[in-house]
């Protein structure tokens, strides 16, 4: 245990610390643009994998930013447009690939957001608590929703958790656009809808979602 | 629930959530048809909707702070506007300092609109009257780089229980696209395609200026970039419509500080109405700056602004913090970025100059300057004396007058050459980073440019010397100077074979403008041949001695098509370096519309014109412009429009008219006015014309120069008109003369000179010989340009008038046939 420990270690002294996550080293692009292909072809498995990676890459880079001075500048847009252009610099890959990525995007926002929630309370039991709000997602578990009523981020994950299972769609659209920060006509291309769709499935989501979290139980 | 009776209620949700509150009951009603559970539902999804603007919004361009969302508002009275006048709103696009922004359907004519909500307290300051009057305004700008304002004013706002209220709106149009800075990353543009975008807002702010409206307002989120990378500022004038200052924004708190990073000095302690066209100079000068170097210009203090009443000592510290961060002086974007130029900078830290009377006087020249930079020419900003005489010599360099005195143009030259290299050099060496290349590589090359500058100086003072009249004499002339350094290049500069090309390259082009064209094109192939070799196809002096090739294949051979098609992939060479609208652009469309003329196409040529003439006002003065609009009256004439072409030329001859250094221009203009009323048959004014042309062509070329012939020409065909044969034919032999000696054998300008000489000296006497040696030259032509050429057709006139005038009437109806014919075909092709 001990020796690979110290062996990951000089791994990640040896790359971008940012190019070393749980699963593997990821340094080379072409890697990533086979992973593209053998997602579209709908391997399960790639599909995993690259959640793996963007959601490796997004938390570091929300770490390092939440880490620094500029904490509040940080939006989820910028960050998920940074990691791409990170994971395929010069190399772009083609349309069904971008969206492939967005999706996994919205996906490992949404899980970076929730574990860091986690964390956070964690931390406020210590009596170590400190507010960091970010523009756009508020990763210390609570935001402001609109109205001024804060939004518990572990209570927003579990409801769009039962979401998931009325309309997959709707909730789908609520992780690109609230957790990727993508616009309509970005999430109706990740989705393959029109953006007409997705307009009127966001705001039925969101209505759906605020009645939920005011405390709104389920009826049968 | 389940998914299915999800599915339901998202169903009538999505149906009935549009509807205002008295429709939507009664559509409730019958969708629901009993099913109170359902209608339960629904009604719960209805509820969660109302007031759920923002919720969950990412809209992270526009997200509002907590300090804003308080500030405009939010969730007391704007919760669920469902209308807004006249205007179905959909959904929100953003909030701002002055309210919020709500993505509307307009229903005619039907198009999406962005209404911006003004907040209630922030209108107390103004007034119905003047937002009116200043939207109407504003609505009467028109460019493609401005969001226009549709209407303002005060409309009934009605939100989802059907409850209304009179609040003032600015409806404006919907520009889809993203904000600048997040487009530019997103797209990896790279500096040159960020300053292309630069400019051409500089174009749409000089647009508004010129109409007397400034913007105020202008930061990155005010600039939305689509996906053709067309930018469009919004809100243009917003704040001075509503009178929105920063002692405004100060009291309102949250955005103010990522505002006043664009904001000028001035702005923060004057009145608005102080402010003038400078102010926007400056804020799109700190724009640039964060759009290239990343970071914005200067660093606000990490202060939030607070608006809490009976907060007026921090707000007094907050506007303190904030005057001294406004006032310190801008960083340098070179030292900001690696690859930023210290060319690029020096525009930059002009615009954003803390004293407007240092910044440029009209953004257009901001737009100017960048444009120089994207050019590669030195920019205006850098004032130093050495920049602007070699800014000087470049400028001549094209449109060089023929030198008066040997000396002077080549002392003159030999300086500029040695100083445009260096700051060239430098210049090259401060973009090549921009390339993948190594700093170190492109000052290695800077030196060896300024080195090889060096050796051209060396060259040309010996070329001055060796023409000293203590070793050659007394008539020590030009050409002499021309001739002993033609001779000497090869031995003295053998080693160094880019000075040679570049001393051959200004060698061929003087002797071009003298006419000289034979040692012209030898100086100018082999410069062309080393360019092409050592610098590569697209670089500038290869494309420029490629373009001197092509013009002598076009003025010598009379090879038109070869020399057009030249001319088009030159150009399209200069569009690839992204040199598309650059003085030397100008230069080759008037060459290639040259082309065109002479291959009878006067349609595309005059469209080729009309650039050729906006990029040489722009890059020299409007009195340039005279140049391309004289071909344009070639081109008028060539369609037959005569009296079109008077006007053109007369309009172009008002440009340049009295203005020394535009004698040469103006001679020609008057050339082509003469010929255009020699076809409306004002004789009279022709003739006088035609000899202000030979005044001025006649003290600055010698008599055979080849554009002496082309007045000639002119004059043979005023005379034949007027019926004075005798002095047409003395016109028309010089013609013939001087371009038998200048151009190659075949070249269609000779047979026109040879079929006016016909006319002039052989018709009178023995029409009928005249008719057969016309009707030869008639068959050269076709050979040459085709029977459907205008040259050709007036061949056609000529042998017919013969064939009239030696009584042959069936050859004379035989010609008229075919020429009806040939008129017919050539219309074909025109169209």
């Amino acid at each position: 245990m001990q020796t690979a420990a110290g062996g990951r270690k000089t791994f990640a002294t040896f790359f971008d610390p940012l190019l070393t996550g749980p699963s593997r080293p990821c340094t080379m692009n072409e890697d990533l643009t086979q992973l593209l292909e053998r997602v579209g072809s709908g391997d399960a498995r790639a599909r995993e994998e690259l959640v793996g990676r963007v959601y490796d890459r997004l938390r570091a880079m929300a770490g390092r930013q939440l880490r620094g001075s500029n904490a509040h500048s940080l939006h989820a847009t910028a960050l998920v447009h940074e990691a791409y252009e990170k994971l395929f610099g010069s190399t772009t890959p083609d349309f069904e690939g971008r969206n492939h990525f967005f999706g996994a995007a919205a996906n490992a926002m949404r899980q970076a957001a929730v574990q860091h929630a986690r964390e956070r309370r964690a931390q406020k039991r210590g009596g170590d608590w400190q507010r960091v709000t970010l523009t756009g997602l508020d990763l210390s578990g609570s935001g402001t929703p609109g109205a001024g009523e804060p939004v518990e981020m572990l209570a927003l994950d579990a409801a769009l958790e039962e979401l998931a299972h009325l309309s997959s769609r709707q909730a789908r659209i609520v992780e690109l656009r609230f957790f990727a920060g993508l616009t309509v006509d970005e999430a109706a291309a990740v989705l393959g809808v029109s953006p007409r769709t997705v307009e009127l499935d966001w705001r039925t989501a969101r209505a759906w979602l605020r009645d939920r979290l005011a405390g709104g139980e389920e009826h049968a | 629930m389940d998914a299915t009776r999800y599915e339901r209620v998202t169903e009538v949700f999505q149906a009935v959530c549009d509807l205002p509150s008295e429709e939507r009951d009664v559509a409730l009603h019958e969708a629901c048809s009993g099913d109170d559970e359902l209608r339960a539902a629904v009604e719960r999804l209805l509820a969660g909707d109302d007031g759920s603007q923002g919720f969950l919004e990412p809209t992270p361009h526009a997200r509002p702070t907590r300090a804003e969302a308080r500030a405009s508002g939010a969730g007391k009275d704007n919760a669920a506007i469902r209308r807004v006048g006249r205007y179905r709103i959909v959904g929100e696009l953003g909030r701002g300092g002055m309210g919020v922004v709500l993505r509307a359907i307009q229903e005619t004519p039907k198009r999406e609109v962005a209404i911006k909500l003004i907040k209630p307290e922030l209108f107390g300051r103004s007034s119905d009257e003047r937002l009116e009057r200043e939207a109407e305004m504003l609505g009467r700008l028109r460019h493609p780089g401005i969001a226009p304002i549709i209407e303002a004013g005060r409309a009934p706002v009605v939100d989802t229980n059907g409850e209304s209220e009179d609040r003032p709106f600015i409806a404006m149009e919907l520009v889809e696209g993203r904000p600048l800075n997040e487009f530019a990353d997103a797209q990896q543009l790279s500096t040159r395609d960020r300053v292309r975008i630069l400019a051409d807002l500089c174009d749409a702010l000089q647009h508004a200026h010129q109409r007397g409206v400034v913007h105020l307002d202008l930061k990155p989120a005010n600039i939305l970039v689509d996906e053709q990378r067309v930018a469009r500022v919004l809100d243009f004038g917003v704040a001075k419509a509503l009178d929105h200052g920063v002692e405004a924004r100060l009291a309102e708190g949250g955005s103010v500080v990522g505002t006043l990073a664009y904001m000028p000095p001035e702005q923060l302690t004057g009145h608005l109405s102080d402010l003038d066209t400078r102010a926007d100079i400056f804020a799109l000068g700190a724009v640039g700056f964060e759009l290239l170097t990343g970071q914005p210009p200067r660093r606000m203090p990490s202060m939030r602004v607070e608006a809490r009443p009976g907060a007026g000592d921090a707000h007094q510290a907050a506007r303190d913090a904030l005057l001294g961060a406004l006032v310190a002086p801008t960083p340098a974007a070179h030292e900001a970025a690696p690859n930023i130029d210290q060319e690029l900078s020096a525009v930059l830290a002009r615009a954003m100059a803390p004293d407007r009377e240092h910044r440029y006087a009209s953004i257009g020249q901001l737009g100017t300057d960048l444009r120089r930079w994207l050019d590669y020419e030195p920019v205006e900003a850098r004032d130093a004396g050495i920049a602007s005489r070699a800014r000087l010599f470049v400028r001549r360099h094209r449109p060089a007058v023929v030198a008066g005195s040997m000396a002077a143009l080549i002392a003159l030259g030999a300086l500029g050459l040695i100083v445009a290299s260096m700051i060239n050099a430098h210049a090259l060496a401060d973009r090549e980073r921009e390339a993948t290349r190594a700093a170190e590589l492109a000052i290695i090359e800077a030196e060896a440019e300024a080195e090889r500058a060096g050796r051209m100086g060396a060259f040309l003072q010996n070329a001055i010397f060796g023409v000293d009249p203590e070793e050659v004499g007394p008539d020590a002339s030009f050409f002499d100077a021309l001739e002993y350094a033609s001779r000497r290049i090869h031995r003295d500069l053998a080693d160094a074979p880019l000075v040679e090309a570049e001393v051959r390259y200004s060698l061929g082009f003087v002797y071009r403008r003298h006419s000289m064209f034979g040692p012209a094109r030898r100086h100018i192939e082999a410069a062309l041949r080393t360019w092409r070799e050592q610098l590569g196809e697209g670089h500038p002096k290869t494309i420029a001695a490629a373009e001197e090739v092509a013009y002598l294949m076009l003025l010598v051979d009379g090879q038109a098509e070869a020399a057009a098609d030249r001319f088009q992939h030159i150009l399209e060479l200069q569009a690839a370096e992204g040199r598309a609208t650059s003085a030397e652009a100008g230069w080759q469309h008037l060459k290639l519309g040259r082309a065109l003329l002479a291959l009878d196409h006067p349609v595309e040529g005059r469209s080729v014109l009309q650039v050729a003439g906006d990029l040489l006002a722009r890059h020299y003065g409007e009195p340039y412009r005279a140049r391309a609009m004289a071909w344009d009256a070639h081109m008028l004439l060539a369609g037959d429009d005569a009296p079109q072409a008077v006007s053109t030329a007369r309009e172009a001859l008002a440009l340049i008219e009295g203005a020394s250094e535009q004698a040469y221009a103006e001679a020609h203009v008057r050339t082509v006015l003469a010929r255009a009323l020699v076809q409306t048959g004002e004789v009279d004014e022709a003739r006088h014309q035609v000899d202000a042309a030979f005044a001025i062509l006649g003290v600055r070329l010698p008599d055979d120069h080849i554009d002496i012939a082309d007045a000639h020409e002119v004059a043979a065909r005023l005379e034949l008109a007027a019926g004075d044969t005798q002095a047409a034919a003395d016109h028309a032999e010089a013609v013939h003369r001087i371009r038998s000696s200048r151009l190659g054998p075949d070249h269609p300008d000779l047979i026109i000179a040879k079929a006016l000489y016909t006319m002039a000296s052989i018709a009178p006497e023995k029409p009928l010989d005249a008719m057969r040696q016309i009707d030869e030259l008639f068959h050269s032509a076709e050979q040459l340009v085709g029977a459907d050429h205008r040259l050709s057709l007036e061949l056609l006139d000529m042998s017919i008038r013969a064939a009239e005038a030696g009584n042959d009437s069936l050859a004379a109806r035989n010609k008229t046939l075919v020429r009806r014919d040939l008129h017919e075909r050539r219309s074909q092709r025109l169209e």
